[in-house]
């Protein structure tokens, strides 16, 4: 994978972690929450791609 | 996880409420289940999923999921129905109720509470569902409580994706699952923002690029997971083939003597036919010999008496005697006078008197004589061979007509032409595992072209978006989302390797002291297994019995994969392991009387707690005897039947010195009642 975008492995580790404890908290959920879980995966892409990534 | 009792009130056919007491002295670890077909052996089993985990998690054979009520309390008006779990978890005891109630139009409400039973009092959990899921997650659940067809397929030949999905599942991934799952939509997502709304053409075409070279990446690795387990599945089913031809060279091998004992038939047939010609010759030839051969001998024998006579030849010559008669003179000088008396003598000499061709026709047939002498002499050896000649092409065709007589008893219900096909399907299947082992080649070069080609794009994509700030946003976006699943893909695949090396290693230990031969269980590419003998690496034809061995060996290990994760080190992106009962419905349904033997006494040790239902033909008096030192705790379900028996069966089990009738008939209620064994 090029790295002319370049994200830290401490940034994609957050990420990563905070990406799981949101899934967990969909987990006991009906199949019906996919939608909203994979709306809050993109929140979570949205919140730290401005935060990190938008910045350089 | 420790199953304590379970209390079922109208539930399916267990009319008003009816507890079971599990063994939990680890010792003697094993809860048994006497019940025949149809009594309720997999509603006992999904009454604990059902409680747990409502209709979502009851299994497959569980008919009519929503049809609750016990249809002898439906009758009566009731209208309730429970289940009520108690079990022991981290030193604590809980109970989990499951109510079903049937509302007005036939509606069945569903209600899950859970309580801590502490020090006698009963204390409720907030959430009665996660807290289920804590203690064990409905995808593990399915690996503890099986119904018996499922554990006899669990690790047939070509069921990598079930195998796959359990691992995963006692892996505790599949949260991390999601999340990549998750990732990779949100990339997609990005791409086709991209791909779609980019404000310049060069950028728009180059993430149509990107994303239809990441289409194809992902199709083509699909594709050559899908021919390499093809292989493993075709490599099965020539081990197979290879099996049944195995017994079939001996009867190819009879088909080959009994055309060679044929080909052997006919040449005696042809050598007795030319002895047989021989001695017609004879009689022909020498016949005539051996009639003869007295009369030849008396014929010599006066033809040699009478030459010693001096008669043959005779002494006067008739030319002599005709030329004294015409000169009338005699040799002694005296006249011979016509009407004399020396005249007469003369004359009678003529009677006597032999020619040349007398003396000739006597040599000829002294000659003729000798040599019918000479063919009489050899006649009798003559008449020996030939006669030596038949006796022996008549007996070795006696000897050949046995023998083929034995082969054909033997070979007499051979199906060759079964054979033939056997065969045709097995160059048929060489020639698919060379397809796909040449196609599973080519999606390699595939995937090799499509990651350079998508590492070529996304490098040119990225030089296209540095100038586009709109761009470059949505790109950071996706290539987050990318990365982060790549790096979940990464740990996951490592987490997986590591679970498939210890199920291989559980797997082989188990089949070291299960299985009559020596195999070795390992995994090939994803999720694909091979069982092979150890001795020379060649795959082992299955049986159904040698399948449901596999699968119990398989459960085991995954059971025992499963504690391993419960040692309190949990992994952030995995659910920690648990440790549960394991719930087998027929577990020995496939297997020999021995095998049953030998695999109930290991099924007893596959959990700290396990739970096994049996019928009567499988819970035989030797299988019990091997289980006895391991029950804790034994049930008979005994179907009470309100009609009459009509000429069905009794049916009894004799267990501890009571006989049990397993189906009662002209009973007062319709029911299925837990009697336990004492």
């Amino acid at each position: 994978m090029p790295d002319a975008i370049e994200i830290s492995s401490s940034v994609l580790e957050k990420f990563v972690a905070d990406v799981i404890q949101l899934e967990k908290r969909y987990a006991h959920s009906d199949r019906g929450a996919k939608q909203e879980r994979r709306s809050k995966v993109i929140e979570k892409i949205e919140e730290v791609a401005s935060k990190e990534l938008d910045k350089g | 996880m420790k199953l304590l009792s379970i209390t079922l009130f109208n539930f399916r056919q267990f009319y008003g409420p009816q507890t079971i007491v599990f063994a939990t002295d680890p010792t003697r670890n094993v809860t048994l289940f006497h019940a025949e077909n149809g009594v309720g052996k997999t509603t006992l089993l999904n009454a604990i999923l059902w409680c747990f985990y409502g209709q979502r998690g009851v299994t497959a054979k569980f008919n009519s999921k929503s049809d609750i009520l016990s249809y002898q309390a439906a009758a009566e008006n009731a209208t309730l129905a429970r289940v009520d779990v108690t079990f022991e978890h981290d030193s604590e005891v809980y109970t989990v109720t499951r109510r079903y109630s049937l509302a007005a139009g036939g509606r069945g409400d569903e209600a899950l509470t859970a309580y801590a039973v502490r020090s006698g009092n009963t204390e409720p959990l907030p959430a009665p569902e996660a807290f289920i899921s804590s203690v064990i997650p409905l995808e593990m659940a399915h690996h503890f409580f099986f119904d018996g067809e499922h554990a006899e397929n669990f690790a047939s030949s070509g069921q990598f994706q079930q195998v796959g999905e359990a691992i995963r599942n006692m892996l505790g991934s599949n949260i991390a699952d999601c999340a990549i799952e998750d990732l990779r939509y949100a990339a997609r997502q990005y791409g086709e923002d991209l791909a779609n709304h980019a404000d310049n053409d060069q950028i728009r075409q180059k993430s149509v690029e990107v994303e239809e070279a990441k289409q194809r990446l992902e199709k083509a690795r699909t594709l050559k997971v899908a021919e390499e387990e093809k292989i493993v599945v075709l490599r099965d089913q020539i081990a197979k083939i290879d099996e049944q031809l195995g017994n079939t060279y001996v009867a190819k091998d009879l088909k080959r003597k009994r055309d060679e004992l044929e080909a052997n038939a006919r040449s005696v047939q042809v050598a007795l036919s030319d002895a047989e010609r021989d001695s017609v010759k004879w009689i022909g030839r020498q016949a005539i010999n051996v009639v003869a051969s007295r009369l030849c001998a008396e014929t010599l024998h006066f033809i040699d008496e009478e030459k010693l006579r001096g008669k043959i030849p005779s002494p006067y010559n008739e030319e002599l005697v005709t030329t004294l008669l015409s000169e009338l003179k005699c040799v002694c000088g005296r006249q011979l006078e016509p009407g004399s008396e020396w005249y007469t003598n003369v004359q009678n000499l003529l009677r006597k008197a032999g020619n040349s061709e007398v003396q000739s026709r006597v040599m000829k047939a002294r000659g003729f004589l000798g040599e019918l002498r000479v063919k009489r002499a050899g006649a009798p050896k003559e008449l020996e061979r030939t006669q030596k000649a038949y006796a022996q092409a008549y007996q070795t065709a006696r000897r050949i007509e046995q023998q083929l007589e034995e082969v054909s008893l033997k070979i007499q219900d051979i199906d060759f032409d079964g054979i033939d096909s056997k065969e045709r399907a097995r160059r048929d299947l060489n020639a698919q595992v060379i397809a796909s082992a040449k196609a599973s080649g080519n999606y390699d070069t595939q995937i090799r072209v499509y990651e350079n080609v998508i590492e070529k794009c996304t490098r040119e994509q990225e030089r296209l978006v540095a100038s586009n700030s709109k761009a470059l946003k949505v790109l950071k976006r996706k290539t987050l989302a990318e990365r982060a699943g790549a790096l979940l893909k990464g740990i996951l695949e490592s987490h997986e390797e590591q679970a498939k090396a210890f199920i291989a290693n559980e797997v082989n230990e188990i089949l070291n002291v299960t299985a009559r031969r020596n195999y070795r269980f390992e995994f090939g590419t994803g999720f694909s297994f091979d069982l092979t003998y150890s001795s020379n690496g060649k795959t082992v034809p299955r049986s159904s019995g040698e399948n449901q061995l596999l699968s119990l060996a398989f459960i085991a290990a995954l059971i025992k994969f499963c504690r391993s994760r419960s040692n309190g080190k949990e992994d952030p992106l995995l659910i920690p392991g648990v440790v549960a009962p394991l719930v087998l419905d027929s577990p020995f349904g496939q297997l020999d009387s021995t095998y049953r033997v030998d695999t109930s006494r290991f099924i007893a040790t596959m959990a700290e707690q396990v739970a096994l239902f049996v019928s009567s033909s499988q819970g035989s008096q030797d299988v019990l005897d091997s289980l006895d030192s391991r029950i804790g705790k034994e049930y008979v379900l005994i179907s009470e039947n309100r009609g009459p028996r009509n000429g069905k069966h009794t049916e009894q089990l004799h267990l501890k010195g009571y006989t049990y009738e397993t189906s009662m008939f002209g009973c007062e209620k319709e029911m299925t009642r837990i009697v336990e064994v004492k």
